[in-house]
C-alpha cells in the first residue's frame, strides 16, 4: 500500500492533467515487478487499466474493464504493445510515441496519463 | 301579424377585435416572458448565478432532494447514511456514491460498502481508496462486516470472504464465522438533517431557476407548450399590430 503525500499528489496532478483523489495506491510486486491498477475517466465512464512495470519500464499494459460504449480498440494487445518498455521521461511525458486510434482518443489519451502515473508509482514506492 | 324583432347586428371578429383578445388572454404569460427575459439579462449584475436555491420544493422538482426515506448505520463514531444513491458521512454529502449496503470502522479508518463499490476513509472522514468490482471478491456486495481481528467480511453473490492486509486479498469463509454484521436502518429522524446538507450543497443556482421557468421547462411539456404559444401570440399580435396600422392610415 502506497500513501501519497502532498508532494506526490501534485506530481501526478501534473502528469494526469487533474487531481488524483484516492490518497492511497495498492500495488502488488513479484521480485522486481510491480503491478498496479487504476481508473480514469475515459469519455464518460471509467476505464479500469492493469500496469506491469518492471524497473523503470512498462512491461505489459492490461485493459481490464471497458465501460465506454465506442473506443474499445484500445484493448487490442496490438495498440497496449506500444507501452512496453516505456519510461518516464523528466519532462513527464512517456519515452515512447502512443499512436492515436481514430473514435478512441479520450480512451488513449486516459491510457497514456495513467500509464505515466504507474511509471511514476514505480518511482515512489519504497523498495 | 307580429312586429319582428330588429336582428342582432353581429359584430364581426376584426383585427382589432383580434388584436385586443389576444392582448388580453396573454398578457401575463407575455408579461413574466418579459420579466423573466429581464432578470436573465442582468443575471451577473443581479448575482443571480451566484446565489443558490434553498427551496426544499424547488430541489424536489429537480430531484435533487429523494422522495424515499434514507437508510442510516453508525461506524465508530461516524453516521453513515444513503439516501437515493447519495452517501453521507455525518451529514456530510461525499463525493463518492451508490447504494449503501453498510460500513464499518477498523482502527484509523471507515470502510463504506455500497452495493458494487467499497470506498476508504481516514479517521477524520477523508478519502484514501475506492475499490471496484476488479479488486472486490464480486459483485453485488450483500453486506459487510467485521471480525475481531478487524478484518473486514463481505457477503457477495459469490459467498463470504474476507479481506487480507490493506485489502490487496481476500479469501473465501465457509460458514459465518465470528462476523459482527452492520446492518441499516430507516432513518426517519435524520431525514431533516439530510435535507438540511442536501439544500445547502445543491448548487443550483436562481439563474437556473428562472431560465427554466423561462422556457416552461420546469413545468413541463404543458409549461414549454405554453411558452410556444405565447411567443405565437406576440407574433399574431405583431402582424394585427400592422394591419390595424395600415387600416388606419
Amino acid at each position: 500500500m502506497l500513501t501519497l503525500t502532498g508532494t506526490h499528489q501534485s506530481r501526478i496532478k501534473r502528469l494526469l492533467g487533474h487531481a488524483y483523489r484516492p490518497s492511497r495506491v495498492r500495488y502488488w510486486t513479484s521480485g522486481s515487478r510491480m503491478v498496479v491498477i487504476l481508473d480514469e475517466i475515459g469519455k464518460t465512464q471509467p476505464i479500469t487499466i492493469g500496469f506491469v512495470v518492471i524497473g523503470d519500464k512498462v512491461e505489459q499494459v492490461k485493459l481490464l474493464i471497458y465501460r465506454e460504449t465506442i473506443g474499445a480498440e484500445v484493448r487490442r494487445t496490438s495498440f497496449t504493445n506500444q507501452f512496453k518498455g516505456a519510461t518516464l521521461g523528466s519532462n513527464g511525458k512517456l519515452s515512447r510515441r502512443i499512436n492515436n486510434i481514430a473514435g478512441a482518443t479520450l480512451s488513449v489519451r486516459a491510457l497514456t496519463e495513467l500509464g505515466r502515473v504507474a511509471l511514476y508509482l514505480e518511482e515512489i514506492r519504497p523498495k | 301579424m307580429s312586429e319582428e324583432r330588429p336582428r342582432k347586428k353581429r359584430r364581426k371578429w376584426g383585427p382589432r377585435r383580434w388584436h385586443r383578445s389576444v392582448g388580453a388572454v396573454f398578457a401575463l404569460p407575455l408579461l413574466w416572458l418579459m420579466v423573466s427575459g429581464l432578470l436573465l439579462q442582468h443575471q451577473d449584475t443581479l448575482g443571480l448565478d451566484q446565489r443558490m436555491v434553498k427551496s426544499a420544493w424547488l430541489l424536489k422538482r429537480y430531484d435533487q432532494i429523494p422522495d424515499a426515506d434514507p437508510v442510516v448505520t453508525s461506524a465508530g463514531r461516524f453516521m453513515i447514511a444513503g439516501w437515493g444513491g447519495m452517501l453521507f458521512v455525518d451529514d456530510r454529502i461525499l463525493e463518492e456514491g451508490g447504494t449503501l449496503v453498510g460500513a464499518v470502522a477498523r482502527p484509523g479508518e471507515l470502510v463504506i460498502a455500497t452495493s458494487s463499490e467499497m470506498f476508504v476513509y481516514d479517521a477524520q472522514g477523508e478519502y484514501l481508496d475506492r475499490l471496484r468490482e476488479e479488486s472486490l471478491p464480486a459483485v453485488p456486495i450483500e453486506r459487510i462486516g467485521l471480525d475481531e481481528s478487524h478484518r473486514v467480511h463481505l457477503q457477495t453473490s459469490a459467498g463470504h470472504h474476507v479481506l487480507g492486509q490493506d485489502f490487496l486479498d481476500f479469501e473465501t469463509v465457509a460458514g459465518e464465522g465470528e462476523v459482527a454484521w452492520n446492518t441499516l436502518e430507516v432513518g426517519r429522524e435524520e431525514k431533516a438533517s439530510l435535507q438540511e446538507a442536501l439544500m445547502e450543497n445543491a448548487g443550483f443556482t436562481w439563474s437556473r431557476v428562472i431560465t427554466d421557468l423561462h422556457s416552461g421547462s420546469l413545468l413541463g411539456k404543458v409549461g414549454r407548450f405554453l411558452v410556444d404559444l405565447t411567443g405565437f401570440a406576440v407574433i399574431v399580435l405583431t402582424l394585427l399590430g400592422i394591419r390595424l396600422l395600415f387600416k388606419r392610415s
